[in-house]
């Protein structure tokens, strides 16, 4: 029954969500010895959506995310990108494979300026072989291209050459986000964009992202902030006790019915159509 | 490609100062003169200070003779700081240096005197080396997970202990002319050692600015798990950081042979210090994450010239010992000063 009614949910409320999802997993666990921290997560992302991820602490959000991002390798399950069944021993296949994660820590060097951020790890040599020999860096082009890259974004900076450590906390996360967008091509995951900055700065960081959605390449955000979560996500995923319990459109709910799944008060297996065995699992559960 | 267009113009009519703030960002003159004020600016004044005072009060300071003299030994530790920029720069220290100089320097000159080794043969060796047992350093720190203090203290002694072992008590004098010319000759009215110096800076400042070498031992010394997350390998770079100071020393090491026309194994004791002290006053800061060549250039003049002066006065080794400890605790101070004032690093 419920099923049915989220078949036509998604055909309804999703004309976004036809072809082939970017990235997908496919009954996604992770056992911590004897803790299991992930069960059996279905997650389809497509091309151009938001999706919200939102959980208690402890809820499975961060173990998903680092599955996604390569940090580590699910206990059973598969992740596919495009249709086609991928590999993520590393973070670095998983950005190779076009998945970019913002990390709370946001992960720049401050003595580094933007330009270089943006390229850290994967700078352009100049001078052919022997600039590739001696790694000599191509700085002219990194600012150029960096001052595009945060253009396109409409990222304000006073200059791509002045060190990540002279800005502040929003112009950071900006620059954060613009590198994550600059090299991801199927999957930017950003981790609570917006839990260390101010008022003003959240703002401008939610505009970023949205920003970025607009480019088309499908975004998670892990995020407490419910408002925030209102205000950029086209789509809603709910994760508690390391199950997917509701997978909502932005559209069809309401911050009361997302809190109430996130605390547990409400309880329907409101899961995509393919997920009758994770319903029994529910049932089955503890509690 | 048009709405971008729009776009950079609309970004460029909105702060109009984007420009000027490049232009800031790169130095008061975006010259050669300018980068150096920029790089050690707060070095800059109490050099010529010290300059002013001492050709005020000895008449032997500003001739061209003791000039040429205070570059002759300065060169050595300018080579030698060279590596320690990239070192401390990169969050990690060497105090290594001085007794690695002395085990390169007593193997090399027994190659060339007991084992009859051209010193074209010679030169390459000292500088492979001490390359080899830089990577033995960066290999401890790594691998073995001792900080860098420690695991090149160990070295410190150890080195010391084998250079010792290895001369048993005696010492190598005369060496072929082509060694000697390292450390002796002229080049022009330029003194060899000073020509040498002069190109391991250029090199240093190069890689420093220009290469993935120097853009990673910043970022490993500044925010070393960012620099892993961005898909460097951290351990790979920083033997290469500790080799490439090990090969600095194998120069030093060559130039110091032929200065002294010997090879004894009490030679290099503290300069290890000497150097960091130099780095340091320099600006190249102790944490990690900000390093300057030509600051340390500077930095080791400053002592190299306050040494000079303090010959002049008539004081001796020892109040050069006591005011070397003064200055490494005052360059660490004004470091700790700084980052407090400027907050957060």
């Amino acid at each position: 029954m419920t099923d049915q009614q989220n078949a036509v949910d998604m055909s309804e409320h999703a004309p976004g969500r036809l072809g082939t999802p970017a990235v997908r997993t496919i009954g996604l666990s992770k056992w911590y010895g004897s803790v299991r921290a992930l069960s059996e997560v279905n997650l389809e992302i497509y091309p151009g959506e938001v999706v919200a991820l939102v959980g208690d602490n402890g809820a499975g959000k961060s173990t998903l995310v680092k599955a996604l991002s390569g940090a580590f390798q699910p206990t059973s399950g598969e992740i596919h990108i495009d249709g086609a069944p991928a590999r993520l021993h590393t973070p670095a296949d998983a950005r190779k494979l076009g998945i970019e994660t913002v990390y709370q820590d946001l992960a720049l060097v401050a003595h580094v300026d933007v330009g270089g951020n943006l390229y850290l790890g994967r700078e352009p040599t100049r001078w052919g072989v022997i600039g590739r020999l001696f790694g000599i860096l191509d700085l002219p082009a990194m600012s150029k291209h960096a001052e595009r890259a945060l253009a396109e974004l409409k990222v304000t900076i006073p200059s791509v050459r002045s060190p990540v450590g002279t800005m502040s906390g929003g112009q950071r996360q900006a620059t954060a986000i613009a590198r994550t967008a600059l090299w991801g091509s199927k999957l930017l995951i950003l981790d609570e964009p917006t839990a260390a900055l101010g008022v003003q700065e959240s703002e401008e960081a939610l505009q970023l992202i949205e920003d970025v959605a607009a480019q088309g390449i499908p975004l998670i955000v892990v995020s407490h902030n419910i408002e925030h979560i209102f205000r950029i996500a086209t789509r809603i995923v709910v994760l508690r006790q390391g199950r997917l319990v509701a997978d909502l459109d932005r559209g069809d709910t309401s911050p009361d019915e997302v809190v109430g799944y996130i605390t547990g008060a409400r309880t329907s297996a409101a899961v995509p159509a393919d997920a009758g065995d994770d319903v029994d699992t529910a049932g089955s559960g503890p509690r | 490609m048009t709405k971008l267009d729009i776009e950079s113009h609309a970004r460029e009519s909105r702060t109009p100062s984007s420009r000027e703030a490049t232009r800031a960002a790169q130095g008061p003159i975006g010259t050669f003169a300018g980068r150096i004020v920029r790089e050690a600016n707060l070095l800059i004044i109490p050099m010529i200070l010290l300059i002013v005072a001492l050709s005020f009060f000895s008449d032997a300071f500003f001739t061209g003779h003791n000039l040429t003299n205070i570059l002759r030994t300065a060169a050595i530790f300018v080579i030698l700081g060279v590596g320690q920029t990239f070192v401390i720069t990169s969050k990690n220290i060497d105090l290594s240096i001085g007794s690695m100089m002395a085990l390169v320097l007593c193997v090399t000159a027994s190659l060339i005197i007991v084992q009859d080794w051209s010193p074209h043969l010679a030169v390459p060796f000292a500088i492979a080396m001490g390359a080899v047992l830089g990577v033995l350093n960066g290999m401890v720190v790594t691998k073995l997970k001792v900080p860098a203090l420690l695991a090149t203290l160990g070295g410190l002694i150890a080195y010391r202990g084998a250079v010792q072992e290895f001369m048993y008590g005696g010492q190598y004098v005369g060496l072929p002319e082509q060694i000697l010319i390292l450390g002796r000759g002229m080049w022009g009215p330029v003194p060899v050692p000073v020509a040498i110096a002069g190109f391991c800076v250029a090199l240093g400042w190069l890689l420093f600015r220009y290469t993935r070498f120097g853009r990673y031992t910043v970022a490993i010394g500044s925010n070393e798990e960012a620099a892993r997350r961005a898909g460097i390998n951290v351990d790979r770079w920083t033997i290469g950081v500790f080799a490439f100071q090990g090969a600095m020393v194998g120069v030093a090491a060559l130039v110091l042979m032929g200065r002294m026309n010997a090879a004894n194994p009490n030679m290099g004791q503290l300069n290890e210090l000497h150097v960091i002290a130099g780095v340091v006053l320099g600006g190249t800061l102790l944490f990690g994450g900000i390093g300057t060549i030509l600051g340390t250039v500077l930095g080791l003049l400053f002592i190299g010239v306050l040494e000079n002066g303090l010959l002049l006065a008539g004081a001796g080794f020892y109040w050069q010992q006591i005011f070397l400890g003064l200055l490494i605790i005052l360059a660490v101070a004004s470091q700790m000063l700084r980052i407090k004032l400027q907050g957060r690093h």
